[in-house]
């Protein structure tokens, strides 16, 4: 093959996600009459974490879709996609992501550095679970100990009265189990697939965080490719990643009925309690607008507005 | 002068020694906080991560300095002592280009970490990455040294076993 | 690409290349002569291949117990135990393995069990009248039980490579754990009934009420640790450092074993010891990404699918290559070098991963006692002065024994499961 794309992810293949990308290999493969190879390393087989993103940045993967807090790493700014309620609806989101400019600009510290966003691969809401009891205003978290996804949103699980917790992945099981933690937030199908939905009895449905993945490639390299297999490869990211929202909710619907088949209580935040749950994590958004500006905010809140 | 240079002897003993005695306090600190006073310190995780990967490195130039690195023996035990002695100093000679090569690239390494401004995305630590990752270039320095110093003993001790067990 | 990877790694090793720095190098030669990733990664890998809070219990189950050899506790559970088996002949070389299992569950690794309790029982073995081949197998082997019976450095490693909990692996290995106590303990009563080695006593509860006292602090060690762990309050991690702080306390106030400076030296003992396995795994782990990009493990998975491989075939030859890499190559290398290779065909064959972690300890303690290199049978020469030629032929019973606890285990995946979810 004339090009060679070293494709670094840490979720499992047989994930939503992972269902995409390699929807994604198999259309530029095809298209490009093999011309561009896939080599695509599923479940942290190659690196993990910020690995793979240096790896990207570096040279030493072309490709990667991770987690958005990642990039906050090296480019902070990006954390307000993380802010608590930053998106109330899906619409809102695919309204974000599809604002090329708002992207171009929200990522511009990283393309500085090396590394270009050419798609979002989304994921879905962290619905929070825990072993303990229902939640639905924010009194009921107190004493609760959570993991978090994070720094902010460890600060937003803080705020809304819980104590978050350090926990590395491979242990959250053992540590639900024997009460080190009380619960998490993580996408409603990795309950499912971690089987934590066995310990986990109550399920609150938030949209207080939408997880999503940048879809990255190294700048240099990409500017490299001669113009019609960079078309092919923009093309299908842009195919997979509108196919791919649409499935990514409907598993997470599954989810929920699958946890509720199993006899975790699911609940769906009222419109008062998620005021509440708003109201608490509010002080979030003015650090974020001392940290960062009010541009990029105010653009973030345009897109929240319901039709 | 003696002194000095007795100190200089065991800097990475005692870096390794009182790293490893700070992760310990770390771990336990995190335990009774979050066990007795409900608090949970956030950092602690990373920096008891990076306490760990910083004495490892100091453990190793010290391990070479008392010749006590895992390894196999039986068949140079065999040799004459001028043949092992021969085939210690080519050993030694290759550990030290590798961990040259290592030294130099841990430079390029936290160059590029720097240039990518990257910071912890686990917590609030204001460190940037580039500093704790530093010990690469460190670490593998110090390696450097005291394989520069085994070979020269060997080169001029001529027997092999005067480095066992320090 | 691999028969060079193979070909230089071996070549190093005999020439006496400690093993970190052989693996190093062959990664480092790797790059320079197929470019398959950059310089700069291989600084990265010494640096994010030990970025891991799971791998930081390693240096805390060492400190534990290198502070449990200084407070001498090995010869206070010695007595208990012989106290407790001195009726039946053969009784001190079986309160000799007991106190293999129990100081196995006190400390993580298998050298550091062998050295503490030889240095103490191989004398009292001798006066006993047991020949030194037979007690210095006997204590070869027992000592292999410490990476077996949790906690383990071993089952720390694995967890942290094979991405699987480490509280489950330490729940898989309480029952191989016993099986191969048991096992040590038959060939022990067959060896001293059938040779009539030893002596026998008899009971006497105040001797046996008094050694408890003195084990007692002892004693509680694996009980804070496992309870912890199982129990309830603590990541493996965690239980690590509470053990080894329990071990502090213990030393410093009930046996009053050292002082400040001695203390100092435990610490820094117990990093060196850390840094030289530490060392060799962010090695393995560089090669294991060498040998990711290169599709070895991908590889071995389409290897199986295409020769139709049965799961117990495959555990069948990975048993016999790991039996002949063992003669040679250390434990905590076969852990890391050979763990990732097989994991994607382990799991594409839907082996239990956990079972998979102690089929592969099993191994590694059998290459711990299997000539020409074997750690333990090392260690045993050497603290107790006896040619190393003399514990090959005592540990062969042993070996054999441990032969059929590793088919019982590989092939009754129960044994390993029973107590993981
Ligand atoms: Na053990
Ligand atoms: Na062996």
């Amino acid at each position: 093959a004339e090009v060679k794309i070293r494709f670094p992810v840490e979720y499992n293949p047989d994930i939503a996600p992972g269902l995409a990308n390699q929807e994604f290999i198999e259309l530029i493969e095809s298209r490009s009459n093999g011309e561009i190879e896939v080599e695509f390393y599923p479940a942290g087989s190659l690196y993990k974490g910020l690995d793979i993103l240096q790896a990207v940045m570096r040279g030493d993967a072309e490709m990667a879709t991770l987690v958005s807090v990642y990039w906050s790493a090296i480019s902070p700014q990006i954390s307000i996609f993380e802010l608590p309620f930053a998106f109330p609806t899906h619409e809102a989101f695919y309204r974000a992501a599809d604002d090329a400019a708002f992207m171009s600009q929200a990522f511009a510290e990283v393309e500085d550095k090396g590394a270009l966003v050419i798609g979002t691969l989304v994921y879905d809401y962290l619905p929070v679970g825990n072993t303990e009891r229902q939640l639905t205003m924010p009194a009921d978290f107190s004493g609760l100990k959570l993991r978090a996804l994070g720094r902010t949103n460890a600060r937003t699980l803080e705020l809304l009265g819980a104590e978050p917790v350090p926990i590395n992945v491979t242990e959250v099981s053992g540590a639900l189990e024997r009460g080190v933690i009380d619960g998490l937030n993580t996408p409603a199908d990795a309950f499912i697939s971690y089987s934590w939905d066995e310990t986990v009895k109550y399920v609150t449905d938030s949209p207080h965080y939408f997880a999503f993945y940048p879809w990255a490639v190294n700048k240099a390299w990409w500017e490299d490719l001669d113009e019609e297999h960079r078309a092919i490869i923009a093309e299908a990211v842009a195919e997979v990643t509108a196919r791919h929202r649409e499935r990514a909710k409907a598993e997470a619907g599954a989810a929920f009925e699958k946890m509720a088949a199993k006899g975790v209580k699911v609940h769906r935040l009222t419109q008062e309690q998620r005021e509440a749950w708003v109201a608490a994590t509010a002080v979030q958004w003015s650090e974020a607008e001392e940290r960062f500006g009010t541009e990029l905010l105010d653009k973030l809140r345009s897109f929240q507005q319901v039709e | 002068m003696a002194a000095v240079r007795r100190a200089l002897d065991h800097v990475e003993d005692a870096l390794s020694g009182a790293l490893l005695f700070c992760g310990l306090a770390i771990v336990f600190l995190e335990i009774a906080g979050r066990s007795l006073f409900s608090a949970s310190f956030i950092w602690s995780e990373e920096v008891s991560r990076y306490t760990l990967i910083w004495l490892t490195y100091f453990g190793v130039a010290a391990a070479v300095r008392s010749d006590s690195h895992i390894k196999v023996t039986i068949f140079i035990d065999r040799l004459p002592s001028r043949g092992r002695r021969g085939i210690e100093m080519f050993g030694c000679l290759i550990c030290l280009a590798f961990c040259l090569f290592v030294a130099w690239y841990g430079v390029r390494l936290v160059g590029d970490s720097r240039s990518f401004g990257l910071m912890s995305a686990d917590s609030d630590i204001p460190i940037p990455i580039w500093v704790f990752q530093m010990i690469v270039p460190l670490g593998y320095a110090c390696i450097s040294l005291r394989l520069l110093e085994r070979l020269l003993h060997l080169w001029r001790a001529g027997d092999p076993d005067v480095m066992r067990g320090g | 690409m691999a028969v060079f990877l193979v070909l230089a790694l071996f070549a190093l090793l005999a020439l006496g290349v400690p093993v970190a720095f052989a693996l190093g190098t062959v990664g480092l030669a790797t790059i320079l002569l197929f470019d398959v990733t950059s310089l700069t990664q291989l600084a990265q890998s010494q640096f994010s291949g030990l970025d891991s809070f799971v791998l930081l219990a390693i240096p805390f189950f060492i400190l534990a117990g290198n502070i449990m050899v200084e407070a001498r506790m090995a010869p206070q559970l010695f007595d208990l135990m012989r106290a407790l088996t001195r009726p039946i002949r053969g009784g001190d070389a079986v309160g000799a393995t007991l106190s293999a299992a129990l100081f196995g569950a006190m400390t993580g690794s298998s050298v550091a069990s062998a050295a503490a309790l030889g240095r103490i029982v191989i004398p009292e073995l001798d006066r006993a009248g047991y020949p030194r081949s037979f007690s210095g197998g006997l204590l070869a082997a027992g000592g292999t039980l410490g990476i077996m019976i949790p906690p383990s450095i071993v089952f720390v490693i694995y967890g942290a490579m094979a991405q699987v909990s480490v509280t489950d692996m330490f729940k898989a290995g309480i029952l191989p754990g016993v099986l191969v106590t048991l096992l040590l303990i038959g060939v022990t009563l067959v060896l001293a009934g059938r040779n009539r080695w030893g002596g026998q006593g008899p009971f006497s509860l105040q001797r046996m009420l008094r050694a408890l006292g003195r084990a007692g602090p002892a004693l509680l060690m694996p009980a804070i640790v496992l309870g912890g762990i199982y129990g309830g309050v603590f990541t493996p991690t965690e239980a690590a450092a509470i053990s080894a702080a329990y071990g502090l306390f213990v030393a410093a106030f009930v046996y009053r074993s050292a002082g400040l400076r001695g203390f100092a030296a435990i610490f820094v003992r117990s990093a060196k010891m850390t840094a030289s396995i530490l060392f060799i795994v962010a090695q393995a782990l560089f090669i294991g990404l060498l040998a990711t990009l290169a599709g070895i493990p991908s590889g071995i998975v389409e290897a199986v699918d295409s020769l139709a491989l049965e799961p117990w075939m495959f555990l069948l030859i990975v048993n016999l290559a790991l039996l002949v890499l063992g003669c040679f190559l250390d434990g905590v290398t076969i852990l890391t070098v050979v763990a990732p290779l097989l994991l994607p065909a382990v799991l594409a064959l839907g082996i239990d991963p956990i079972h998979f972690g102690i089929i592969l300890t099993l191994n590694i303690e059998i290459a711990a006692i299997t000539p020409p290199i074997g750690m333990n049978l090392f260690v045993i020469s050497g603290i107790s002065d006896t040619r190393p030629e003399q514990v090959i032929r005592g540990v062969v019973p042993f070996v054999g024994v441990m032969l059929l606890a590793l088919a019982l285990v590989t092939y009754l995946p129960w044994i390993s499961l029973a107590f993981v979810n």
